[in-house]
């Protein structure tokens, strides 16, 4: 038993999750492993076919940098010309992304990402419409769910098992409303014009799927259910009618019993021209929150030194400006971090870059940057502010990423 | 015969303990993350030697101080000391003064240079003792020692509340 110092360490350590991933890790050794071996026979060539004066100018010569390799994200990725077809009945591992490499989903198939950079055709759904945003990946990548038709089916990409999910009521389509930061509990919703029903459901088999009780009929005067939390217990947010404080609830999800109640006050946080959304990213320990930034709809950024203007992009969204990080516990904000501004081609006409953070991982946040030439895949380190490029992907790609519940085109 | 054979094993077995030494060393779960993979990765890459050795946990460890230790060279993470308004608030009963404690403990830990820092979780986290640091660390057990005297005093002049009660011994 350890007393005074060792105990706060041990403290402060309980608050650490499980970073391990042996798969991972092997991925990446194998990388270095061919990419040495690669290396070595390139060398051996290149001393064959120019000879000793050729060797002992490489040896003289600066090492090269090293290629930037990530666990999770190969470092570029193209349509392949042919792809498997990912198979229903043998295990692939656990996804990095999915993607498409332009927003028609009729004229572009749909690719599931594999860390080692190995591609799988999806399968098309019935509705081709949006098919990407039909799809969600758990944060650890290892469950894929889509709607199925009549169930939610959830498939796990390590084994070759799939878990269908019935939602009660009928008519209206599934989807899956948030994970869970360690992957464990998943929320899928009916989306009903009134109320829309939710149901918990556990992956590990732990609980039966629960019904949540709340009437979540959409209205700004109503909570709604918002997301799970690693306990199972889910938050409730809103409503929305006061706009600078956000009240969220952590309530039991069979019972609805409250557990804790949060207020956010987000007076004065935001620039004159920023709006918080009420959509919020949970982080990987389930005890912070962020809030998107986003700017009005039109207005003169001072900031941009520009006019920004809604919909003048390649890709139709809104522009994201920052998060602001708050403390589960307490409501108290943590920092705010920007995302770096839109630039836009010489007429100010059309943005040539563009950003949005789409999930709260345990890698960093990750965001999506659209650029005329690119789309990027880049992890921003919260603590510190620092962007890292992971994935280099075609211009104009459609990207779903691990525990976002939407694509952005 | 799979070079990686009994990797998995001992990543299932040690990975969350050595999760937490990451946590401390970097205070940061995204940090801890790339931290712990990149050490892993390493060890992967010279697992049949690694394994041989009979002490793979050591070697991640090592593999996590050193490149911690080269991030700081770097400058590529930037110390941010954790949230000092929490610092400042006064403790209560609640869960709230469990979280200004962490925060308080990673604020503390984050004013140190890396092998200090290494040097305090491994011998008041991990409980090794000073001449198995120094075998860690790969220097003197004089070196531990000062190492340890430097931070421990660095830690008093940051955190005298956190210490105040004689909790650093």
């Amino acid at each position: 038993m350890k007393d005074g110092f060792g105990t706060l360490l041990d403290e402060a350590a309980a608050h650490a999750l499980n970073y391990a991933d042996a798969r991972q890790a092997i991925g990446v050794a194998r990388r270095r492993r061919a990419l040495r071996a690669t290396g070595a026979a390139a060398m051996v060539v290149a001393f064959l076919l120019a000879g000793p004066w050729t060797w002992d100018r490489i040896e003289s010569s600066p090492p090269a940098a090293p290629a930037r390799t990530h666990p999770v994200y190969p470092p570029k990725v193209v349509p392949p010309e042919s792809a498997e077809l990912l198979p229903a009945d043998r295990p692939v591992g656990a996804a990095a992304f999915l993607y498409s490499p332009c927003p028609h989903p009729d004229r572009c198939p749909e690719y599931l990402v594999i860390p080692d950079g190995h591609q799988y055709l999806m399968p098309p759904l019935a509705d081709r419409l949006h098919a990407t945003s039909k799809y969600t990946l758990s944060p650890d990548g290892r469950y894929l769910g889509w709607d199925a038709g009549e169930q939610y089916r959830i498939r796990d990409l390590q084994g070759s098992t799939a878990l269908d999910v019935e939602v009660p009521g009928a008519g209206r389509e599934l989807s899956a409303a948030g994970w869970s930061p360690d992957s464990r509990y998943v929320l899928v919703v009916r989306h009903e014009d009134a109320p829309r029903t939710y149901v918990r459901v556990a992956l590990d088999g732990s609980s039966a799927p629960v019904t949540i009780p709340h009437d979540d009929t959409p209205s700004p005067t109503r909570e709604a259910v918002a997301q799970v939390l690693n306990t199972g217990d889910v938050i409730l947010a809103g409503p929305e009618g006061d706009p600078p404080v956000v009240r969220l609830r952590i309530v039991d999800a069979a019972t609805l019993r409250e557990k804790r109640r949060i207020e956010i006050d987000r007076t004065g946080m935001p620039k004159d021209w920023e709006v918080a959304s009420a959509q919020f990213l949970l982080a990987p320990c389930g005890c912070e929150v962020s809030f998107p930034l986003w700017a009005h709809q039109t207005h003169w950024a001072p900031d941009l030194g520009q006019n920004v203007e809604t919909g003048v992009a390649p890709v139709w969204h809104a522009i994201q400006t920052g998060l602001l990080r708050y403390e589960l516990t307490s409501g108290h904000l943590i920092s705010r971090h920007d995302v770096p501004p839109p630039s836009t081609d010489r007429k100010k006409t059309k943005f040539t870059s563009m950003w949005a953070v789409k999930a709260d991982l345990a890698g960093g946040q990750v965001a999506l940057n659209w650029r005329v030439d690119r789309a990027e895949i880049v992890l921003v380190n919260s603590v510190n502010g620092s962007h890292n490029v992971v994935t280099r992907l075609p211009a104009g790609a459609v990207v779903l990423v691990r525990s976002a519940t939407t694509a952005i085109y | 015969m799979d070079r990686y054979a009994g990797f998995d094993e001992f990543v299932q077995a040690r990975g969350a303990a050595l999760s937490r030494t990451a946590f401390l060393l970097t205070g940061s779960h995204h940090l801890a993350e790339d931290l712990l993979q990149q050490a892993l990765a390493k060890t992967a890459v010279h697992w049949p030697r690694v394994s041989k050795g009979g002490n793979p946990e050591g070697y991640v460890r090592r593999a996590m101080i050193n490149e911690r230790t080269s991030w700081w060279r770097r400058r590529k993470v930037i110390e941010v000391p954790a949230v000092d308004e929490a610092l400042g608030r006064e403790q209560g009963p609640d869960q709230a003064e469990s979280v200004v404690r962490r925060l308080a403990v990673l604020h503390a830990l984050a004013t140190l240079a890396p092998r200090q820092r290494a040097a305090v979780v491994l011998r008041y986290f991990e409980d090794l003792t000073e001449p198995q640091i120094a075998e860690e660390l790969g220097c003197s057990v004089g070196t531990v020692k000062s190492q340890l005297h430097d931070a421990m005093n660095r830690l008093r002049a940051v955190a005298p509340a956190m210490l105040a009660e004689g909790a650093l011994k």
